[in-house]
């Protein structure tokens, strides 16, 4: 009897502890469900169906929008998009990685100053900032008008309206996303792994090629992530840096709806853009495990 | 016998702080020898200077007659055992092992052996395919003592390596470092605060105290003739009157205690230092005092009685004979049991 009442005390004690985690949960999940997953859920539908005369859509089945989507042209954009990223993503490494090191090699409150100034260009608007570039590199531009002034070149150079273009202000937009995660995964290593590895016969370049790289692996692909995904799916940078000339697929994909009216096929474009993100997450997920081991075993 | 690693008149300072000062400390081979002092003595920096991760500001170090300083931190034969251990956690623990053997450029079947025969020694050769993440405290433990020793360092340097076990645990590591000490037949030198574990593992203690080294002396030495009221006061319990020095007497608060045969002379200050073992309880004594409490060691208890000073009087005395408590007891002791210090 007594045991009975016990059992049922510690029922209500999980009950409750269940309770209330569903209670957190559920802003998120309403949020989630709400404006991703039911919005995703009508865009799958769309790439079934065919394109109604003035936009919208028509309840017709077809497979005809992927097939379309195979289209020399349009795999053309999405691999000029994707190189376009990539590119974006391996130079912001490249640049930021070191940015990232050197500031961890800082005193705490430098640290904490650098990063603030880092974040600082987010609170500048995004296309005003892509504009300035435009102010920058065109061939009346001050970079034009400083190096010919300055005798190092007579005839302007036609910096903008091409992909260098394009990568430069991804670049640029970017590069913050790609510092601070790799800022935080090498600032939570701990210097004794480093001296660990010197201790035991690395010269300071093994050491940090075989224990501080892998570590801050993770974090790495965090930025790359963040670097990556907004790159490929740009459509103000070609639009404005591009000049029109140089379509991505976020380009395609706004004219789909916007321009052409044809929303089953832009949601085909947007569906692969998505398949293709959460095989990036998948890649990072398990790279994550393989650094870090099963953390929580 | 003769010195192996000689540490010769070394200082270090950070900015206001002398972390170590003058320090000048011989270490023979094979010996297990610890450094024992409170947090911020300096002997952690000492440490991490022999493995050099920590610049000298002056002084001479060698090992086996040669200067060890000039030498860069990854050709040191000297191999440093982290508090935290500083296992990769990227890698599993056959790879954190081989680890040192790769960079030393070992032909494949060698590392294997090597690898394998000192897993087996540290009992984790089931474990080889882990990462460190699945360890526990004491396999991870291990497994750094594997990765130090199977590069067969002259001298293995153990910073804490205790620190993070359990006391379980931590006397059986204690029995296993002594055992792995006597085979690998490795100079082991042990940075600790915890003097119990110094006196227990060591065969030689260096204590340090604000940067300097204020005895070096075996365990046994160092409990029974401490050169200062520092090491009378960290090494073990003691009870440590501070008074003047009469003729065989010490005044103390105003009581006169008996003192043993000394060179200091009377008007001295001076510091009696009474070990509570060397305390007995009788009908007649030289003090008397009332019993505060006592507390439970297992063989043993340790009483601790009013008898009129600023300070309780710790005695320890078998369970079976101990009285109630606010009971009055003589306390008497010989006087040649009794330690006198010079009191600074």
């Amino acid at each position: 009897m007594a045991l009975a009442v016990k059992s049922e005390g510690r029922d209500a004690i999980k009950r409750r502890a269940l309770l209330s985690r569903a209670v957190f949960l559920v802003p998120g999940l309403t949020y989630i469900t709400a404006f991703m997953l039911i919005p995703l859920g009508f865009i799958i539908a769309y790439t079934f169906l065919s394109r109604g005369t003035y936009g919208g859509i028509e309840f017709i089945f077809t497979a005809e929008n992927y097939t379309r989507a195979l289209d020399s042209l349009y795999l053309g954009v999405l691999i000029k998009s994707i190189l376009i990223a990539s590119t974006t993503t391996i130079l912001a490494f490249l640049i930021g990685f070191p940015v990232a090191y050197a500031i961890t090699k800082l005193p705490t409150n430098r640290q904490n100053l650098l990063l603030v100034l880092i974040v600082l260009p987010f609170w500048t608007n995004f296309l005003i900032r892509t504009y300035a570039w435009i102010v920058l590199l065109n061939t009346q531009g001050f970079l034009n008008k400083g190096l010919i002034n300055m005798g190092v070149i007579s005839q302007p150079l036609e910096l903008l309206y091409k992909p260098s273009a394009i990568v430069l202000g991804l670049l640029y937009a970017y590069i913050p996303l790609m510092i601070l995660p790799i800022y935080s995964a090498l600032v939570r290593i701990d210097p004794a792994m480093k001296e660990a590895a010197i201790n035991l016969g690395a010269t300071p370049a093994q050491a940090f090629r075989q224990v501080t790289l892998p570590l801050a692996l993770p974090g790495v692909l965090v930025g790359a992530i963040f670097v990556f995904v907004p790159s490929v799916g740009n459509f103000i940078v070609p639009e404005l840096l591009g000049g029109g000339k140089t379509i991505m697929v976020g380009n395609l994909i706004r004219d789909q709806f916007l321009k052409a009216r044809d929303w089953p096929f832009g949601s085909v474009l947007a569906l692969s853009m998505v398949i293709m993100l959460l095989m990036l997450f998948f890649i990072q997920a398990r790279v994550n495990r393989r650094v870090l081991g099963d953390a929580r075993a | 016998m003769s010195s192996f690693l000689n540490i010769a008149g070394v200082s270090k300072r950070y900015g206001d702080v002398q972390a170590l000062n003058n320090v000048s400390i011989d270490i023979r081979e094979n010996e297990f020898f610890a450094l024992l002092g409170p947090s911020g003595c300096g002997k952690t920096t000492l440490l991490r200077a022999l493995a050099g991760l920590e610049s000298l500001d002056s002084g001479v170090v060698t090992l086996a007659n040669e200067d060890l300083l000039s030498v860069p931190a990854n050709k040191r034969p000297v191999n440093l055992m982290f508090q935290s251990y500083a296992l990769f956690p990227h890698l599993n623990v056959y790879d954190n092992v081989a680890y040192g053997l790769r960079r030393e450029k070992l032909d494949k079947t060698e590392i294997d052996q090597r690898v394998h025969d000192v897993l087996k020694t540290v009992a984790l050769i089931d474990q080889k395919d882990r990462r460190p993440s699945q360890l526990s405290g004491g396999q991870k433990q291990r497994v750094a003592l594997a990765r130090a020793i199977v590069k067969r360092p002259k001298i293995l340097l153990l910073d804490e390596p205790l620190s993070a076990l359990d006391k379980k645990v931590r006397s059986e590591m204690q029995l296993e470092l002594k055992r792995l000490q006597h085979e690998a037949g490795i100079t082991f030198i042990i940075v600790t605060h915890d003097q119990e574990e110094a006196m227990s593992i060591a065969d030689r203690i260096a204590l340090m105290d604000k940067g300097v080294v204020v005895q070096i002396a075996t365990p046994v030495e160092m409990y029974s003739a401490p050169k200062t009221k520092f090491v009378a006061d960290f090494i073990g319990t003691s009870n440590l009157f501070a008074g003047t020095l009469g003729s065989g007497t010490i005044t103390v608060q105003g009581k006169s205690l008996p003192t043993p045969v000394t060179a200091l002379s009377a008007g001295a200050k001076a510091v009696l230092v009474l070990r509570p073992e060397d305390i007995s309880l009788g009908i007649a004594g030289t003090i008397s005092g009332t019993l505060v409490s006592s507390n439970f060691y297992g063989g043993s208890s340790l009483l601790f009685f009013d008898c009129g000073f600023e300070q309780l009087v710790k005695v320890s005395c078998a369970l079976n004979q101990v009285p109630p408590v606010g009971s009055t007891c003589h306390l008497s002791w010989s006087a040649s049991d009794s330690i006198l210090l010079a009191d600074a």
